[in-house]
């Protein structure tokens, strides 16, 4: 049986192919974090219920993420496209929660 | 402002006639966050997340601008809010408490920001000038509002 040859790289790649992101290629990566941010104002009960009609969460999974907004400050809600990511900013928004999407590094 | 009953479709709440008066001054407050106060994103600028500022304000504007217009017409349909006895019955759909959630959050948060956005709102007493008392006013009878609100939706 032949073996398969590894091939060497080399060192240096030439550029071919390498493009400035757009962001129509960055609408299709699922690489930004939607977050929310504690603040002293927004009720508790409140921040639950739009994680619920925003997300479809159940209760439970929506408390979880708002005791972890209250508790650490902030909570890592979804990870999407940069698309997915702007609707549920904005819907967030819509509710005044403190909410923005972030890329993940 | 009472939790009566769901029925038909529809919550029911009983208002003081003051209570009446509160929520409608406080809907004519609507929008108060102003629109540069949210932000797409925490983190460096770049083309993409400025090209998401503008389209998340501008969603955000006409949204509002729909909000304003549906609570607005379910108020003022003269169905919803009737004198009843001494008092006042309020009779909304789910969806419509979702609207009126909307808008009495709006005018909560956007009273914490003209208040320098306090990081106490248990400090007693706020040590206010007195312009601001009627934000301090707002932002708590929203908050009321917003409870008895958020318990219907539970009960």
């Amino acid at each position: 049986m032949a073996a398969i040859e590894t091939p060497v790289l080399p060192d240096t790649l030439p550029d071919l192919g390498r493009k400035e992101k757009t962001r129509e290629h960055l609408e299709h990566e699922p690489g930004y974090l939607v977050i929310c941010w504690n603040d002293p104002v927004n009720l508790m009960d409140y921040v639950t219920r739009v994680f619920q009609t925003v997300f479809g969460w159940p209760r439970q999974k929506a408390e979880h993420h708002m005791m972890q907004v209250h508790r650490e400050g902030r909570s890592v809600l979804t990870r999407e496209t940069l698309e997915k990511a702007e609707h549920y900013v904005h819907q967030l928004q819509s509710y005044s929660l403190h909410a923005t999407l972030e890329r993940d590094e | 402002m009472k939790f009566l009953q769901f029925s038909e479709g529809r919550f029911q709440f009983r208002l003081e006639t003051a209570e009446r008066d509160m929520l409608l001054q406080i809907i004519e407050r609507y929008p108060l966050i102003p629109a540069a106060y949210h932000r797409a994103s925490l983190g460096e600028s770049t083309r993409e997340l400025e090209a998401t500022q503008k389209l998340l304000e501008e969603a955000l504007e006409g949204q509002r601008q729909e909000t304003r217009r549906q609570i607005k017409a379910v108020i003022e349909a003269g169905d919803r809010l009737q004198r009843k006895g001494r008092g006042w019955v309020l009779s909304l759909g789910r969806e419509e408490i979702q609207w009126l959630l909307q808008v009495l959050n709006d005018v909560r948060v956007g009273s914490w920001l003209i208040l320098g956005q306090p990081e106490e709102l248990r400090e007693q007493p706020l040590k206010l000038a007195e312009d601001k008392l009627p934000f301090l006013w707002a932002m708590e009878v929203c908050g009321y509002f917003q409870m008895t609100l958020l318990r219907a939706l539970d009960s």
